[in-house]
């Protein structure tokens, strides 16, 4: 689950479960919006929650809480199904680039009597 | 894309679904029975097996997509010299004023250049010719021409000969030979004449250039010549005039192609702005030329053909901007006036400003050293969008290109920031946008864009 809130400074807050969304996700999701935030995290202890603080850069132009919460609540999803996906596929991706790159002309091809 | 998502996979397939549609395959909740079970099973986003049955299959077409680096360096640019004749404001190659010594390849350089071109294993070779203004030393083309011709009487390859010229004061000799060795030559042609002349900064460069097209055509053929325009920024005010100016002049397509931010064109104030304002103005352009193939006139926009082909067809294209493994050494290499190798047509570029990152060598190297040495090595860590962050999980990796040296030049770093490049932003507005035509207007487009790629194919 995520909480996504602005605190007194105008900051937004997130709190993530990592035991939902881990790290990979996490770190994806973030990676577009550090052009326009600066951004902190931390993780509280003995929870499975991590706090993120996203506090504009200067001169950046202050997008609209619905916005962004809207925005956000969508890339953790879409990241997190891309997870699944990277995860289940990985091994068929990896025989796929194997087989399309492996130079057949090295190989020398014989032909078998019974 | 609005309540859509669009599907992708490294085969080149795709398929647009009601926002959604993903979760539901993930989490498995598509039927058998189901139509898009099927669909999803022959565009190989699913499989039944744990290893799909036609691995094979697949593996030959991804593959395929990737052929072009079977015809490792295919493109290679002489830069003859960078004196020109016309020294336009917005020149990206930092070009000389005609009469400036020291600006001219050396012959030896020259001949050298082609035997390294020659060690290429590409079966189909370019010669392009660029400048300054190459024909200010249309001798050494000659001499370059000539020399090359006699490698490839034992080499066999197919050659291609490119001048780019702004056609404004080439010879009737030079015309003679050119067309002896089926010559063509690329010019450049920014709209109408207003636009042309503002852009470039004098008051007849227009006439010239249209006079020079005409001899040239008359000359060598009207399938001899193409043109480029570039997008300066008063040019984003005028996409209707601009495609009619064409048309105007006997062109069946063109190639909207934005600024770049190298050589005299970098002074710019806001990059991010104009990119968002060429995004505008290419859609623009292309409903215009769209409505024109409707009126049943076949007119091309090449950027939007190269593309199509790229999402419409299991082959690669040969624009290096849009490829992955990136176009620098696998597809392009330049040889400069200077007597040095660079990676690409903007790495020699920046080499105007005094930055040398992409100098791959001397042109005297051994050919193992300048394109497998330490520089390209360094390189090809950074250079598919398969791997580098940002690219790696977006749906339009296998459309789009990588290009560190447009990241290194326009943010400091080969490896590039997706989240603040305009490349990316403008790269990903317009694939979007040809995949929304395709979705939305498929009846409309699908025929004309069809046309398109069968005939440029």
């Amino acid at each position: 689950m995520i909480d996504i809130l602005t605190d007194r400074n105008g900051q937004i807050v997130l709190s993530i479960d990592t035991s939902i969304y881990d790290n990979w996700v996490i770190d994806k999701v973030l990676y577009w919006l550090t052009a326009d935030y600066i951004i902190t995290r931390r993780n509280n202890p003995e929870t499975n929650i991590q706090v993120i603080s996203l506090s504009l850069k200067k001169g950046h132009q202050q997008v609209d809480y619905n916005t962004i919460r809207e925005r956000l609540s969508n890339d953790f999803i879409d990241y997190k199904n891309r997870q699944t996906i990277a995860v289940e596929t990985s091994n068929i991706r990896d025989l796929l680039f194997a087989k399309a790159f492996a130079n057949s002309d090295d190989f020398v091809e014989f032909t078998f009597k019974d | 894309m609005g309540n859509r998502e669009i599907l992708t996979n490294d085969l080149g397939d795709y398929l647009i679904l009601p926002r959604g549609s993903v979760q539901k395959i993930v989490n498995r909740e598509i039927q058998p029975t189901e139509d898009l079970y099927k669909d999803l099973l022959a565009s190989f986003f699913i499989s039944e097996t744990p290893v799909p049955h036609l691995l094979d299959n697949m593996a030959t077409r991804l593959a395929t997509r990737k052929s072009f680096l079977d015809e490792f360096t295919a493109l290679h640019i002489f830069v003859m010299t960078l004196r020109c004749n016309q020294n336009c404001i917005y020149c990206q190659a930092s070009s000389r004023d005609s009469s400036r010594k020291g600006c001219d390849i050396k012959e030896t350089d020259l001949l050298t250049a082609i035997d390294l071109m020659f060690r290429s294993p590409a079966r189909h070779l370019t010669m392009e010719f660029q400048g300054g203004e190459p024909t200010l030393v249309c001798d050494l083309i000659e001499k370059g021409i000539l020399y090359a011709e006699e490698k490839n009487q034992v080499e066999c390859r197919k050659m291609t000969y490119v001048i780019c010229s702004n056609s404004v004061n080439v010879s009737d000799a030079f015309l003679d030979f050119c067309r002896n060795y089926n010559v063509v030559f690329s010019t450049s042609l920014d709209g109408p004449e207003f636009l042309h002349n503002h852009n470039r900064g004098k008051t007849d460069s227009y006439k010239k250039v249209i006079a020079g097209i005409s001899k040239v055509r008359a000359a060598l053929g009207s399938d001899k010549v193409s043109a480029l325009m570039t997008t300066s920024e008063d040019s984003l005010h005028y996409p209707r005039e601009i495609v009619d100016a064409y048309r105007e002049n006997g062109f069946h397509s063109i190639f909207l192609r934005a600024l770049n931010p190298y050589g005299l064109a970098r002074e710019n104030d806001d990059w991010p702005a104009y990119f968002d304002a060429f995004v505008e103005f290419y859609k623009e352009s292309l409903d215009y030329i769209l409505e024109l193939n409707k009126q049943g006139e076949c007119f091309i926009e090449e950027f939007t053909a190269l593309i199509l082909k790229k999402i419409l067809t299991p082959f690669p294209i040969g624009f290096v901007d849009l490829q992955t493994p990136a176009g620098i050494i696998n597809g392009v290499i330049v040889y400069n006036y200077d007597g040095f190798v660079y990676a690409s047509d903007e790495s020699r570029m920046l080499a105007e400003n005094k930055d040398y990152t992409f100098r791959l060598g001397k042109i005297s190297d051994k050919y193992e050293d300048l394109f497998y040495g330490k520089k390209a090595q360094e390189l090809s860590r950074i250079w598919a969008t398969e791997c580098i962050a940002g690219c790696s999980e977006c749906a339009f990796q296998s459309i789009c290109g990588a290009d560190p040296v447009r990241n290194y030049s326009t943010q400091g770093d080969a490896y590039g920031y997706r989240p603040s490049s305009t490349i990316c932003r403008k790269n990903k507005a317009i694939i979007e946008y040809i995949f929304k035509l395709l979705d939305e207007r498929t009846e409309e487009v699908l025929p004309i864009f069809m046309n398109w790629i069968s005939g440029t194919m």
